[in-house]
């Protein structure tokens, strides 16, 4: 079954090419609603809420994009909203950090589930826009517009959540992935 | 320091390039549970609506052949005593008296609707007088059997000459008269959304509604009633299809319609005299013996009756559209329909399947104009940019009596169906 064959039949309702759907997607989209979520409830509650809309919304996809970009799309969205309350929490103080560089082949031993308790350790406010520039690709301008906040805002929350996990990525060099867990907990 | 923002990112870029956890069966459950309660939610409006529509007009149909059935019978019992007073002292053509009912042929009955038309009832009575003189000379039939028999002849009358339309004077000025300016509806272009035009078939099951208009002595209605075998409709047409912005949508254009009603006329006291085979044979199938006895048969098809009714129709109809969606369309619309019933035919086939046909002379059957109520229900599917496949349930109820004034009773007719059409927005 093509792509466009899986979408005219869930725009039909057919629940077999629904749960394929799901099945297809369903992991991509529930690693970035991990990485917007404060826990996995909350996750859970943004990936539920966003296959509701893609499947009422399928109707309008136009099929010009890709589906996945259109689904990640919606995704973003929903958790945008989930946690929109937290946007009033952005300008949180950050304490100076040592200046130091970290080696390439060092970051790149660090697993996804590490990194996501990384993620999860930042104030709302940073994690968002770190999310939405440094994994979704937007620019500084589409997050101002997103977020419905200045672009320097933007910026100046990118550089504290840079800063941030740079100060946990050297504890955790120096120290180990045991204490990186502790932290994230 | 760039550097290091720039393997921050690619760090968490790479680490989730691949990172797809499986999310709890409890999401797709609750994803699931939703879809389908979106699903009945949005079949519930229609199944409501269609619903109410369907009982409404099965309410109104049933009320009106109550009233009317009731009416007929208060009207027969009191008139039969009268009339076959008046059978005895009128005086009948020699010609059909004559006649034994049963053998009576269809051109004779032919020539007294075309000869006699205006005098309908003198004909009626005349057969009627014919038939009981028959009753009484057959000592085949029993006396209840009579009344039966003396419907037979004016039932036929009543067939030949269903659905005499009548004539309308038609005022040519109506077409050519300017509107004035003022009158004129003000049409801002920029507040259509949509101009569409629509070609459609469709078909229908449509129930003949009667009722008695005379005090002619039979039940002709219930006759008509227990002949009727199945009655169709077929139509196609276009309609133009504006429809504003708001979802308000005015649909005119033209519809040509065909309706086919078949009778079949069972003579249920009529006994024959038949020699019955009966075979009879052994466990292996072969034949023992064959019994032969004879009996009286009853009952017997004496003619098949079809009508045709063709009309051209302009409707004219308004309503609304929901259209928040690209993919799919609903529609419900209600209007009225011009009726110009141009062409009527009826065919009478006798008990050796010989045909009789009344191919629309003038004298017999007339154009005539009437109106008719009708509504849909429907959808649409968009196949591309332009084209949309149209489907809807559609209700159609003729206001005016198909029949003529003279004829005893009135024949409107009631159909619902479904359209299927092929849809160009513009």
């Amino acid at each position: 079954m093509t792509e466009s064959q899986l979408i005219n039949n869930c725009i039909k309702g057919e629940t077999t090419a629904q749960r394929i759907l799901y099945e297809k997607y369903s992991g991509k989209l529930y690693g970035i609603s991990l990485r917007y979520a404060r826990n996995n409830a909350e996750a859970q509650d943004i990936l539920q809420e966003a296959f509701i809309r893609i499947f009422k919304y399928l109707p309008d996809y136009q099929q010009k994009g890709s589906l996945e970009g259109w689904m990640r799309r919606i995704v973003v969205n929903v958790a945008l909203r989930t946690i929109q309350a937290a946007f009033s929490r952005f300008e949180l103080p950050v304490e100076a950090l040592p200046e130091s560089s970290i080696e390439a082949e060092v970051l790149s031993q660090l697993n996804a589930e590490e990194l996501l308790q990384l993620i999860r350790k930042l104030p709302d406010g940073y994690r968002v826009v770190f999310n939405l520039f440094a994994l979704e690709g937007f620019s500084h301008a589409e997050i101002a517009a997103q977020l419905n906040i200045d672009e320097s805002t933007s910026r100046s929350q990118l550089t504290k959540a840079r800063k941030l996990l740079r100060k946990w990525l050297e504890d955790f060099y120096e120290i180990d992935t045991e204490k990186l867990i502790r932290l994230a907990k | 320091m760039k550097q290091d923002q720039h393997n921050i990112d690619n760090l968490f870029n790479r680490g989730f390039q691949d990172f797809e956890p499986t999310p709890p069966p409890l999401v797709w459950n609750n994803v699931q549970s939703h879809l389908q309660k979106r699903k009945r939610r949005r079949l519930l409006p229609f199944f409501w609506i269609s619903s109410l529509l369907g009982i409404g007009l099965f309410g109104y149909y049933l009320g009106n052949n109550d009233a009317s059935r009731q009416a007929a019978r208060f009207e027969n019992s009191q008139s039969l005593n009268n009339t076959s007073q008046a059978i005895s002292s009128n005086n009948v053509e020699p010609t059909i008296q004559q006649e034994n009912i049963l053998s009576i042929s269809n051109e004779k009955i032919t020539f007294g609707v075309k000869e006699l038309n205006s005098q309908t009832r003198k004909i009626n009575i005349a057969l009627e007088k014919a038939s009981s003189n028959t009753i009484s000379q057959n000592d085949q039939l029993k006396p209840q059997k009579a009344e039966t028999l003396l419907n037979k002849p004016q039932n036929e009358v009543i067939l030949i000459e269903t659905l005499l339309p009548k004539p309308v004077k038609w005022n040519k000025n109506i077409l050519f008269t300017k509107a004035k300016k003022e009158d004129c509806y003000s049409f801002n272009k920029k507040n259509w959304q949509s101009l569409a035009i629509e070609a459609y078939v469709g078909g229908a099951y449509f129930q003949p509604i009667l009722a008695t208009k005379s005090n002619e002595p039979n039940n002709y209605q219930s006759i008509r009633d227990s002949s009727e075998k199945y009655v169709l409709a077929a139509d196609a047409g276009l309609w133009l299809n504006p429809v504003h912005r708001s979802g308000l949508g005015i649909r005119t254009g033209l519809n040509g319609s065909r309706w086919i009603e078949k009778l079949d006329r069972v003579n249920a006291y009529e006994e024959k005299f038949q020699m019955i085979v009966t075979q009879i044979k052994d466990n292996q199938g072969n034949l023992i013996k064959n019994d032969t006895s004879f009996g009286w048969v009853r009952g017997r098809l004496v003619q098949k009756y079809y009508n045709h009714y063709t009309a051209l129709n302009i409707p004219l109809q308004i309503g609304f559209e929901y259209l928040k969606k690209d993919k799919i369309q609903f529609f419900a619309y209600a209007g009225a329909m011009l009726n110009l019933r141009f062409w009527s035919k009826g065919e009478i086939y006798d008990d050796s399947e010989k045909i009789i046909s009344f191919p629309s002379p003038n004298k017999v059957f007339e154009t005539n104009l009437g109106i008719s109520l009708i509504s849909h229900l429907g959808m649409r599917h968009r196949l591309s940019e332009h084209w949309w496949l149209t489907e809807s349930i559609q209700c159609n109820y003729t206001l005016k009596s198909m029949t003529t004034g003279t004829h005893p009773l009135e024949q409107r007719n009631i159909n619902a169906g479904i359209q299927v059409g092929l849809r160009y927005k513009f």
